[in-house]
Order: structure tokens, then sequence, then C-alpha cells
């Protein structure tokens, strides 16, 4: 499923590289698409346009909306990639800058960090992969 | 030289051989960096964390390595690791009623939640966990339920300290009552009151 980064609004595929490595604008958080799998991906191929219902690509992420969930997350996370997802379980909730409720259980249990903003946005941690040795 | 690395190598693993971690775990405004100065103090002759009535002022890790402890011929060395409170809610409002400003609060704030996080995952690096608790106040607390129960579930040995004894309020036996599994020891870091059965304490559950 395609990732939209919230900040040029550029589109992944899933299993991008940008996705691990983040965008090409140097943003590394992204919107998690949770539309029909198959509409998007034809979407993809053909320049982002859906039947005429959606036009991705004439509607951009709003940055300033996102850009102090960026810093937030950004030393929340310690610059890892994030997905935004609509479907997860989060175990920091931010309520409004400077409130937050943490779900000490999740996190104790070693789950992923799974962020969620006062808009019901979700952000996920991408845990670490095995370092690969050559 | 190869021969100065191959014996920094061998003093380092010694060391380590000897030295185990503490971690002092707890809810906020529990006594923990309190405890943590004592205890620094008494082995070190040096305080280690900064101590304040405003709710999170230990917000990083703080650590303080390779203390020696001497307990009835016993001696053991450790690393004292003082964590960040743990709490389900950090609200920068809390702050701004002790007087800081909204972006002192707010900064506080963040940085406290990231204290949480922090605190956590060091988990995995301690080898004995001090679970500080009020005794002023009820011990049955989402998060000290779900401390022990992880602490249980990955099996680091567990001392509960039920602080603030000095205090009229006080109720250790609450504490004692509510979690039989576990060594309760009664002080108050604050005024060093029984503070040597604490230390004979860790240097049993080491031993």
């Amino acid at each position: 499923m395609p990732h939209k980064c919230v900040k040029c609004s550029k589109i992944y595929a899933n299993q991008s590289k940008q996705l691990l490595n983040g965008c090409s604008c140097g943003s590394r958080i992204f919107l998690y698409l949770r539309d029909d799998q198959i509409t998007l991906q034809e979407a993809l191929d053909n320049g982002l346009k859906i039947n005429n219902e959606i036009d991705l690509s004439e509607q951009p992420v709003d940055s300033k909306k996102y850009a102090w969930l960026q810093e937030e997350l950004k030393e929340l996370s310690k610059e890892q990639p994030v997905t935004i997802d609509y479907d997860a379980i989060e175990n920091l909730r931010i309520l409004e800058k400077g409130r937050y409720e943490i779900d000490v259980s999740s996190l104790m249990e070693g789950n992923a960090l799974i962020v969620k903003d006062d808009q019901g946005v979700y952000y996920v941690q991408l845990p670490k992969g095995p370092t690969l040795k050559p | 030289m190869p021969l100065q690395k191959i014996l920094k190598w061998l003093n380092s693993f010694f060391n380590n051989k000897k030295s185990f971690s503490i971690g002092l775990y707890g809810n906020v405004n529990t006594g923990k960096s309190t405890l943590a100065n004592k205890i620094s103090k008494d082995w070190s002759g040096e305080e280690m964390s900064s101590v304040s009535e405003i709710p999170h002022e230990t917000r990083t890790v703080v650590s303080k390595e390779k203390i020696s402890i001497e307990v009835d011929g016993k001696k053991i060395v450790l690393n004292l690791l003082d964590m960040p409170g743990i709490t389900t809610k950090v609200d920068y409002r809390e702050f701004v009623e002790k007087g800081l400003t909204v972006k002192e609060a707010q900064k506080r704030a963040k940085e406290a939640t990231r204290g949480i996080i922090e605190a956590i995952k060091w988990l995995e690096h301690v080898n004995v966990a001090l679970v500080v608790m009020d005794a002023t106040e009820d011990p049955f607390t989402q998060v000290n339920l779900t401390i022990l129960g992880n602490l249980e579930a990955r099996k680091i040995p567990v001392i509960i300290v039920a602080n603030k004894i000095d205090k009229k309020k006080a109720k250790p036996e609450r504490i004692k009552e509510a979690f039989p599994q576990h060594k309760t020891v009664y002080i108050s870091a604050l005024k060093g009151t029984n503070i040597n059965e604490l230390y004979k304490t860790i240097a049993n559950v080491k031993a």
C-alpha cells in the first residue's frame, strides 16, 4: 500500500527503500494510505488519478499542520523514519503540545513506539532490523 | 600497543564481572533521586541527581558507576541508575501550576515523556531493580503493577522500597501486604532511616 510523505506529498509504494531511509525531501514521516489497495495501486501506476474520485497529487498534505509534530517525533524517535497508520494501537498519545498519555505496559512489552496525535493520526516508529555484516 | 590493549581489555572484563547495575524504578515523586543521592553520598561521598518538588525533575537516566558497598564483610560494586519517574500521563499544565511558563512546562513535559520511554528501554540493562514507592500513597497503581509484572516476567530480582516512612500518613505495611512475593524494606531516604537494612538486602540479593 502506498505511503505519502507529510512534507512534500510524494507517494511511495509499499516496501520502497525511501520508507526506511526517508523521503528525498529529507522528511522521515509518511502518511499510510489505507484506502482500497488496488485502486490506489492503479492510481500510482496512472499518475495518481483515481476515476476522478480522488486526485492525490492535487491534495498535498498540509506540511505546516505537521511541522510541530515532526519536530516532536524527531526527538522522540531519534531520527528513525516513522509511518502514519490509521489502524494501529497507540502507546503514546499526544493530546496537545505538552500533554501526553503513555501506555507503559505496551512499551514494557517491547512493542514499537506508536504515537497518536490529537487529530487521530498515528505514527509508527519502525523497529530497527538486525545489522547485516558484509 | 597491543599489550596495553590486552591489559585494558582484561581490566575492563574483570571490573565488569564484579559490578552489576541497580535501577531505581517507580512512579513520579516517590523519592528515587533522594534515595540515589543517599546511596551515592554514603558510598562515594557525592550526590548524583537533582531533586525537586516539581514532578519529573529526573528526565534522563542518571548513572553513577562503580559504587563500592560493604555490608557485614561483603563487598559489592554496583552501577546505580536513577530512572525518570514512570507515569501514564504527562501534562504540562501541572508544571504551570508549580510556577513554570507554558513554554518551559511544555518542554519539561516533552523531556519527561522521552525520559519514560528511555527508562523502559533501560530495563534490559538492569540486574536488580529497586522499585521505590511512596508509603503515604495507595500502592495499587497501574504503574506499580505494570512495573512489577514486567520485572517478574523478565526475571529481574526486585526489592520494593517503601519510602517516606518519616511522614505521619505513611503506611508501609500496606505495600508489604500488596506485594508479598517481594522483599519490602521500609525506609526514609530523606532522613536515612533504616537505610542499612536496604544495603543488607541489596548485598543479599546480589549474593
